[in-house]
């Protein structure tokens, strides 16, 4: 017996359906509820590209898909997306994209510095492809006409969640390299834009001004078994004091 | 009243100015302007290509997002354009969504992940918003500060009266802006330049050809008498300035400052705060007040 009908027979054995799909154009039987990466392991893949954090953070899984019956192309990361019955997909561990070199204490938070850096994203025809494929149900094209626009803050919001997968990079037909842009208007947003906090400038101050050496110092000298009798207690949530 | 409004990207970078001076008049003739939500360019130029379905959906989109817009807020069912560019190529798009309908279908499949288009929307050209809804006679109702016959010269460029039926008025003798501008006690003069293309985005690749077709305008409208450039094209008014700056030898240092009509307009009302100071303080000079 071939070894996916051996799995096949377990997975009935232990009450579980199973689902079809095709990876790489290899037909296979999956039990249900299994993310795609899982259900690659389960079927003997060692990844070794195109996985990375396995929690939906790190965009590096992208896989895309098609569903039987529905032209429409899907792009999903593998560790966040259930496989379905009769899914045609494959990874995509890479997308090749130049890396810009800039200096961000030398730019101006301006939207010429981001046309200078990258001038194809003038390219848009507002088709919205890249939207449509965003695992992360990001507004991309919307976020490239805000910059086009000169609204760089609107558009740093707009994708922050953006994982860097490279999905829309990859469908663009403008050629787009959309998550290096996003990370330039993010880091621009984050340096130039966004209000400074408050509260951390204080605590760096008190830092740098050895409000803590005492109590750190206090912790260090008391070695492991300080550490486990204050780890216990703040378990307990009650408030810890080095003495 | 209120109206959808759709800036374009020009309007909201070098040309804010244009923006701030028409929302105020507008606002002070009680038209409220709702701005499209989540507008993208509007696809530039408009490619005459019959095929060229691509280039459609930029404009299209925006149709479909005004149209959106105005549902939600419940404003008549008018798009107000403040650029040429963006007023051709928003009405090329409309034109060819109700007549092509082999286009038509192809767009609205491809364009899926968007509500239908369900037509109908009007895009106006703020001139012709001034002018239909406000009319000369509202205008002159309302000034305030005669603008003592500045001698003027209206710039129309190319895209804002062309092809006949999708421009704003008659492509060889246009008489709107200048309509206006007499209404608000400015005299404009008549020159040969008018109605002709400004250079448009040669000014991208081919500064120089934009510069000298500028260096001629100019010449013409010098020779007329004026004393200024009324527009309502953020591009037009581009080339206008920066080509003068280039040609300011041989124009021996003579410069026409640019104005959109909607700040000669909010100064002859005597809305003052829609105006830029530096624009504002050119317009008086011209006037003859002390600055």
């Amino acid at each position: 017996m071939r070894s996916a009908e051996k799995k096949k027979e377990k997975g009935k054995a232990q009450g579980k359906r199973v689902v079809t799909i095709y990876f790489m154009g290899k037909k296979y039987e999956v039990p249900e509820g299994l993310t795609i990466l899982k259900a690659l392991e389960y079927l003997g893949y060692r990844l070794i590209r195109g996985v990375g954090c396995r929690g939906g953070f790190c965009g590096a899984c992208t896989t895309v898909y098609r569903k039987h019956g529905d032209y429409r192309l899907y792009v999903g990361l593998a560790c966040q997306t259930p496989v379905e019955d009769g899914m045609y997909l494959t990874q995509i561990p890479f997308v090749p994209a130049e890396k810009p070199r800039y200096d961000l204490d030398k730019i101006s938070p301006s939207q010429s510095v981001v046309m200078a850096l990258f001038p194809e994203i003038a390219r848009c025809i507002a088709c919205n492809t890249c939207t449509k494929v965003c695992p992360q149900d990001l507004q991309v094209m919307d976020a490239i006409q805000a910059i086009l626009r000169g609204d760089l803050a609107k558009a740093a919001r707009m994708v922050f969640d953006c994982v860097s997968c490279g999905s829309c990079t990859l469908r663009c037909p403008a050629e787009i390299q959309h998550f290096y842009v996003f990370q330039l208007v993010r880091r621009i947003y984050g340096k130039y834009i966004a209000p400074k906090a408050k509260h951390l400038e204080k605590r760096v101050k008190e830092i740098e001004e050895g409000k803590y050496e005492e109590e750190l110092n206090k912790l260090i000298k008391g070695g492991p078994d300080l550490w486990r009798e204050l780890a216990e207690k703040a378990q307990t949530g009650e408030e810890v004091i080095v003495e | 009243m209120k109206v959808v409004y759709y800036p374009g990207c020009t309007v909201k970078s070098t040309a804010i100015r244009y923006e701030k001076a028409t929302i105020g008049v507008l606002k002070s003739f009680d038209i409220d302007t709702i701005e499209v939500e989540n507008w993208t360019c509007c696809g530039v130029v408009y490619n005459l290509a019959v095929d060229s379905v691509a280039y459609t959906v930029a404009p299209l989109r925006n149709l479909i997002r005004a149209q959106e817009t105005a549902r939600r807020n419940e404003t008549e069912k008018i798009i107000l354009t403040l650029c040429s560019m963006c007023n051709h190529t928003l009405r090329q798009a409309e034109r060819r969504y109700k007549s092509d309908i082999d286009g038509a279908s192809k767009l609205r499949k491809y364009m899926d992940d968007e509500p239908e288009y369900k037509g109908g929307m009007r895009i106006m050209h703020l001139l012709e918003v001034l002018n239909e809804f406000i009319g000369i006679d509202g205008l002159k109702r309302h000034v305030k500060e005669h603008l003592k016959g500045m001698k003027v010269a209206t710039f129309y460029g190319c895209l804002l009266l062309r092809p006949r039926g999708i421009g704003v008025d008659d492509p060889e003798d246009p008489t709107i802006m200048e309509d206006i501008l007499i209404s608000i006690g400015a005299d404009p003069v008549d020159y040969p330049y008018r109605n002709e293309c400004c250079g448009s985005y040669s000014v991208v690749r081919t500064p120089g050809v934009v510069w000298d077709r500028v260096l001629e305008i100019t010449k013409a409208a010098l020779r007329a008498g004026a004393r200024a450039f009324v527009t309502t094209c953020p591009l037009c008014a581009f080339n206008l300035e920066e080509g003068q700056k280039y040609r300011s030898r041989e124009l021996r240092g003579k410069f026409l400052p640019v104005f959109y009509i909607s700040e000669l307009i909010a100064y002859a009302l005597g809305r003052r705060e829609y105006i830029e100071d530096c624009v504002l303080a050119q317009i008086r000079r011209l006037l003859g007040e002390d600055v």
